[in-house]
């Protein structure tokens, strides 16, 4: 039993929704994060509205060069699903390490951005995947990038009354390379101490990079994109000198904190240690 | 507040009122008094209470009630059959994978969810699926030798 | 593995259906939900405590304060120092100040909130050597200090030992708080009885005779009136022994107040909170040893934190100063081990009682002192290992048993290949930069049950039906760890029949005697030998009724096999079954009480010595691991645990509790650890505090060693605890091997390897905090 009162429903469609809102429903969809806000009493909403079934959050498509994933995807189905692992398989990499399989088969990718954690799994890559977020209320649709969504610990661009409909993520053209790396005690069912998300775009020659793009996770207030670090990549070729400066780059970029989880130093490091890991196997 | 909530649990319809602030842990243990699911966090860590949900397996201390409505739910009460263990459970008895059965149901729901979909796991498929099932026991060894052994008796 | 040494679990079958009952699926007509309110402070006077706007909350039917404890305020194994409601004062975070009883346990919550308790804090200390200085205040008023314990053992003269040895070195180790972590928390129901001020509980309880003896002081009646139940366990490691206590005092004084069936389920958090840990120990250890390898002398200093009460610690730390010098042979040895109060959470009894800190520390001391003479340490170990007839610290011979410690290394080594992977590793870790890989040995020596403890004795009801089945009850519990099937094979095995005949009954202690407690790894030597006297006993009244049938001229020609009873002179026989039904209705009593009384043992406090075991158990571990230099993550690629346990009478049961005690080692010396700040414990659930799940190590290698010792069933002895003391040293050692680099702390977490700081804050000390 949860140990607070507070009223529950299901949503059928938008109308539902933004109804409900209004009533300072709380909309969730796979439960993972909101049942334990719930349980610790954090919850401060006077219910809860049941989002996860609506066919409008659903569906992963291929459309003008971008891939959609409706905000209400199971993190399982999103695994399994072809074009998601042909185009980003740094993103299936960073899925597969959230939770174990029954979080996975419950929780939703639009659930892991909106509850906005630091030590969010999938923040990291999409960030580095250039990820867009769309976002729609009663009167209105936007789409912002996911590297302006995050305000700070738990916190969201979300304002009153909107929810994330879906994720736009631009498919990448050229030879690309993507990479996730976690650091905690163990990847698996555990959450994070600090994470390093890389992609890589080449130019023709496969080898030069067109574009780097490094995101890290847990060590800042909110998951953080390393801008010089990704500078000192932009058209060279990665080599051993490279790969140590920019390692050090991203460390130096970081801003962790000690807690339960992981002290500073360590942090620090391994963000630097996730970029010269990345890189290496990517060559 | 109360809700009404229509399901089928273990191949029996339930058609019952309960409180909206339950989880489906508690109207499973509470309400129909399937009391084999067990709670060991309530916070979706220790897998004590998964239960196959519409054929995958959940934590079902993350799942709230009212999400429960029109599901189909299998808990390890429904695994055996007529008086007969199932193969799995069987195995879990005679190969040691069993000793304070704490943790057992949780483990037998998420084996028997692999099991459903790949009848015949590697070792690491198993540790995959069971990744979220935490024993302070077994030390897990005699719990994967079950799982092999009864995919290799699906062959 | 042989297919005939497999026993079927006899509790499996509910087990593995969801029929097994344990507490929290437990429910009575009228039943209420209680929950306790804790302390805001590790420290505090508590003022006033006003709960009147609790009561005015619908569905709230009591609130319960020290107050209403109708008998003593104090429970305690040892001492009564634990207060179940915090009288005058709170000790630590986790302390009790009130509980509630509702209708239901969201209605509890809302009535804790309720409660207005007026505090004074008052100044704190969280560091042992902080809590022994003199000017700091004396936690405990009932102690002379905050020194609540002190063993030393004395032998021969070090100062002698250590001039005569080429080397020496002083070395100092730390260990962790470490939580249970059994996958069911804490659960008791209070049930009033039908008779006046009696009661009937229900739990998760490891000890129910203890628990008796606390409820029935407290409620301030006699033992009778209580009756302890045990539901199903769903694990214990020692864990549910005061702490259980504690609960079912409180449970029990809502029920009084209520007069209604009371029910209490910790959450995971409450569990973590509330009970007590493994003991943080700091060690210092001095050694000499002459070039040869021969240890000359030991010096130990040892100082454990006992937390807010004294709990377990003078025998937890008792065990430690018998076998702080490990299983060797050292003439000149001066230990000395401190129980110090201090307000963090208390420690108590956790699988291995003092037994996982010492070999952590002196094994990976003798792997640096082998290393510092240029030799390996298995040969160092070889040099100094308990043999046959050996004498140990406290100048008992060990004989009368076998002293299998060259045994279990050899079988262990030769498992592992051990020497040629340590070549291997060699040349691996000259080419590999960031992947390192070594391995590690410990081993280990351990006295089997209580010891010179206390009083080491047990029971056990053996009653046969008129059909030959058989029930059995016996006054040590079933924790998880197999006991049921164990006891009933003992008892099959003396029928000859199948375990299968036999029916463990729910252990209460209306039913049976007190039979001590279920810990020390003690069940199948001393319940184990309790239900073969018993089952002796009836089988001997059967034969009497049956030789007649048989013709037998003499009672020893009966023999009892394969489900028959046969005159091995005349070939003649009978059905098992058969035999108990003339028994039977020969009106003979085919129920019978077996009592089995432990050998005596003996220990002078003054100077630390004497035999302190009747017999002693041998193992020894391998870890063999690769340590990413980079991330600071180890794995246990395998580990080798090699165990003698005299006879494994329930050999999968054998193997399932080298597995689990293999794996709880390496999260001790891998991962886990109670972060206490301030007196407050940070990772209070699963997410933060980490054990281990499948994916966190290899493959695990048990090897079974069987020396029949002449005072167990069938000679079986120990084997719980003994697998779980060794990992941590296993581990160390391995990672030394590794990394050309020594720690000297537990856990050795991944900031550890990369930064060389744990990830634990440093304690800060109450009075500068």
């Amino acid at each position: 039993m949860i140990e607070k009162e507070f009223e529950f429903y299901k949503a059928e469609g938008y109308t539902d929704v933004f109804n409900y809102m209004k009533k300072n429903y709380l909309p969730f969809a796979g439960g993972t994060d909101v049942m334990i806000k719930v349980k610790e009493g954090y919850l401060r909403t006077s219910g809860l509205l049941y989002i996860g079934d609506m066919l409008e959050l659903k569906g992963i498509e291929k459309k003008d060069n971008s891939i959609f994933i409706g905000a209400a995807e199971k993190l399982t189905d999103i695994i399994k699903n072809t074009i998601v692992k042909e185009n980003f398989p740094g993103l299936i990499q960073a899925i597969e390490l959230i939770g174990s399989l029954q979080i996975r088969n419950q929780a939703t990718l639009g659930g892991n951005l909106a509850n906005c954690s630091p030590v969010s799994d999938s923040m990291p890559i999409l960030m580095a995947l250039d990820a867009k977020i769309h976002i729609v209320s009663e009167n209105n649709r936007k789409i912002i990038e996911l590297k302006d969504f995050p305000k700070g610990v738990c916190q969201t661009a979300l304002e009153t009354g909107e929810i994330i409909e879906k994720l736009e993520i631009p498919i990448i053209n050229s030879k690309n390379y993507q990479a996730y790396r976690k650091f905690a005690q163990r990847p698996e069912v555990s959450i994070q101490k600090c994470s390093t998300a890389v992609v890589f775009e080449y130019e023709n020659d496969e080898i030069t990079i067109k574009k780097a793009k490094i995101a890290i996770g847990a060590v800042a207030v909110r998951a953080l994109r390393c801008e010089k670090a990704e500078q000192m990549l932009k058209g060279q070729k990665l080599s051993p000198e490279l790969i140590e400066k920019v390692a050090n780059m991203v460390s130096e970029e970081s801003k962790p904190i000690s807690d339960i989880r992981s002290t500073r130093e360590y942090r620090q490091k391994m963000v630097g240690e996730g970029f010269r890991e990345i890189a290496l196997k990517s060559v | 507040m109360i809700i009404h909530i229509k399901f089928k649990v273990n191949g029996v319809d339930y058609d019952i009122k309960t409180e909206n602030n339950k989880r489906l842990l508690d109207v499973l243990r509470d309400d129909l008094r399937l009391t084999g699911t067990k709670e060991g966090c309530g916070i979706g860590e220790c897998g004590a209470c998964t239960i196959i949900m519409d054929g995958e397996a959940v934590n079902s201390c993350m799942v709230l009630a009212g999400r429960a409505n029109n599901t189909e739910i299998m808990t390890v009460e429904g695994l055996e059959k007529d008086g007969e263990l199932s193969t799995l459970q069987d195995n879990f008895v005679k190969m040691g994978a069993v000793q304070c059965g704490f943790c057992t149901p949780g483990m037998l729901m998420s084996a028997k969810a692999l099991l459903m979909k790949n009848p015949d796991p590697t070792v690491e498929e198993i540790k995959e699926a069971i990744a979220g099932n935490l024993c302070r026991c077994t030390g897990y060894t005699q719990i994967v030798e079950a799982i092999k052994k009864t995919g290799e008796e699906n062959r | 593995m042989d297919e005939k040494r497999n026993i079927i679990r006899i509790d499996g079958y509910e087990k593995v259906t969801g029929r097994a009952k344990y507490c929290g699926d437990l429910y009575f007509d009228r039943m209420l939900y209680g929950k306790i309110l804790r302390s805001k402070y590790a420290h505090a006077k508590i003022l006033n405590i006003n709960y009147e706007k609790a009561l005015e909350i619908k569905g709230v039917h009591g609130v319960v304060t020290s107050w209403d404890v109708p008998g003593e305020k104090t429970i305690g194994a040892i001492r009564f120092d634990h207060f179940p409601f915090a009288t005058d004062k709170a000790l630590y975070s986790g302390d009790g100040i009130a509980a509630v009883a509702c209708e239901s346990e969201e209605i509890c919550d809302r009535a804790l909130e309720a409660i207005n308790v007026e505090y004074e804090e008052l100044p704190a200390i969280f560091d042992m050597f902080e809590a022994m200085k003199k000017e700091s205040p004396i936690i405990k008023e009932e102690f002379d200090s905050n020194i609540l314990t002190h063993y030393p053992l004395r032998k021969g003269n070090v100062e002698q030992g250590f001039k005569s040895s080429d080397l020496i070195l002083e070395r100092e180790f730390n260990t962790q708080f470490v939580e249970h972590a059994y996958i069911e928390t804490e659960a008791v129901i209070a049930v009033p009885g039908e008779a006046k001020d009696c009661y009937e509980i229900y739990g998760s309880i490891q000890c129910p005779h203890s628990t008796r003896k606390g409820v029935a002081r407290t409620m301030g009646v006699p033992l009778k009136n209580i009756r302890i139940i045990q539901a199903n366990m769903g694990g214990a490691f020692g864990g549910k022994d005061d702490s259980m206590t504690i609960l079912a005092v409180r449970a029990c004084v809502l029920a009084k107040k209520t007069n209604r069936p009371v029910k209490v389920v910790y959450s995971r958090e409450e569990s973590i909170i509330d009970t007590y840990k493994r003991h943080p120990y700091n060690l210092k250890y001095k050694i000499g040893v002459s070039k040869d390898g021969k240890i000359q002398a030991m010096k130990v200093l040892m100082y454990a934190d006992s937390g807010a009460y004294l709990s377990m610690t003078p025998f937890v730390t008792w065990r430690s100063v018998v076998q702080a010098t490990g299983p060797y042979e050292v003439e000149n040895v001066e230990t000395d081990i401190y129980g110090i109060a201090t307000n963090n959470p208390y420690t108590g009894a956790f699988r291995g009682f003092g037994s996982p800190q010492i070999i952590y520390a002196q094994e990976s001391l003798m792997d640096e002192v082998a290393e510092k003479l240029g030799m390996d340490g298995v040969e160092l170990r070889r040099i100094n290992g308990y043999k046959q007839g050996s004498t140990t610290a406290s100048c008992q011979k060990l004989e009368g048993h076998k002293v299998s410690l060259m045994e279990a290394m050899d079988k262990v080594i030769e498992k592992s290949d051990y020497f040629n992977k340590k070549e291997e590793f060699k040349i691996y870790n000259a080419k590999s930069e960031r992947f390192k890989k070594g391995i590690g040995l410990s081993c280990s020596f351990r006295g089997c049950s209580l010891g010179a403890e206390g009083t080491d004795a047990t029971g056990a009801i053996v009653s046969v039906q008129a059909d030959g089945s058989i029930y059995i009850l016996a006054g040590l519990a079933e924790n998880g760890q197999g006991l049921k099937t164990t006891f009933s094979k003992i008892a099959a095995d003396v029928f000859g029949i199948d375990v299968s005949n036999c029916s463990y009954l729910p252990q209460d202690t209306g039913f049976i005697a007190d039979g001590g407690p279920t810990v020390a790894s003690r069940s199948t030597l001393m319940g184990g030998s309790a239900v073969k006297l018993g089952a002796e006993i009836v089988r001997d009244r059967i034969k009497d009724s049956v030789k007649k049938t048989l013709e037998a001229s003499s009672l020893d020609d009966i023999v009892f096999e394969n489900g028959k009873v046969i005159n091995i002179k005349n070939k003649k026989e009978i059905e098992f079954k058969k035999a108990c039904e003339i028994a039977y209705f020969d009106g003979k009593n085919i129920t019978a009480y077996g009592w089995y009384k432990a050998p005596d043992v003996y220990w002078d406090e003054e100077i630390g010595q004497g035999p302190a075991y009747f017999t002693y158990v041998y193992g020894s571990q391998i870890a063999e691991l690769t340590v990413d230099t980079w991330t600071g993550k180890i794995f246990v690629d395998n580990a080798y645990a090699a165990h003698d346990v005299g006879n494994a009478i329930n050999y999968t049961g054998t193997l399932g509790q080298i597995y689990g005690g293999v794996v709880q080692g390496m999260g001790y010396g891998l991962f886990e650890e109670v972060d206490v700040q301030d007196g407050f414990i940070k990772n209070t659930n699963l997410d933060e505090y980490f054990i281990p799940t499948v994916k966190d190590f290899g493959n695990i290698y048990p090897i079974v060693i069987e020396n029949p010792d002449k005072y167990g069933p069938s000679g079986g002895k120990s084997l719980g605890e003994p697998t779980i003391e060794l990992m941590s040293s296993a581990i160390n050692n391995a990672v030394s091997n590794a990394m050309g680099k020594r720690f000297y702390k537990i856990p050795i977490d991944l900031e550890t390897i990369v930064t060389g700081k744990q990830l634990k804050r440093k304690q800060k000390r109450g009075s500068e905090a």
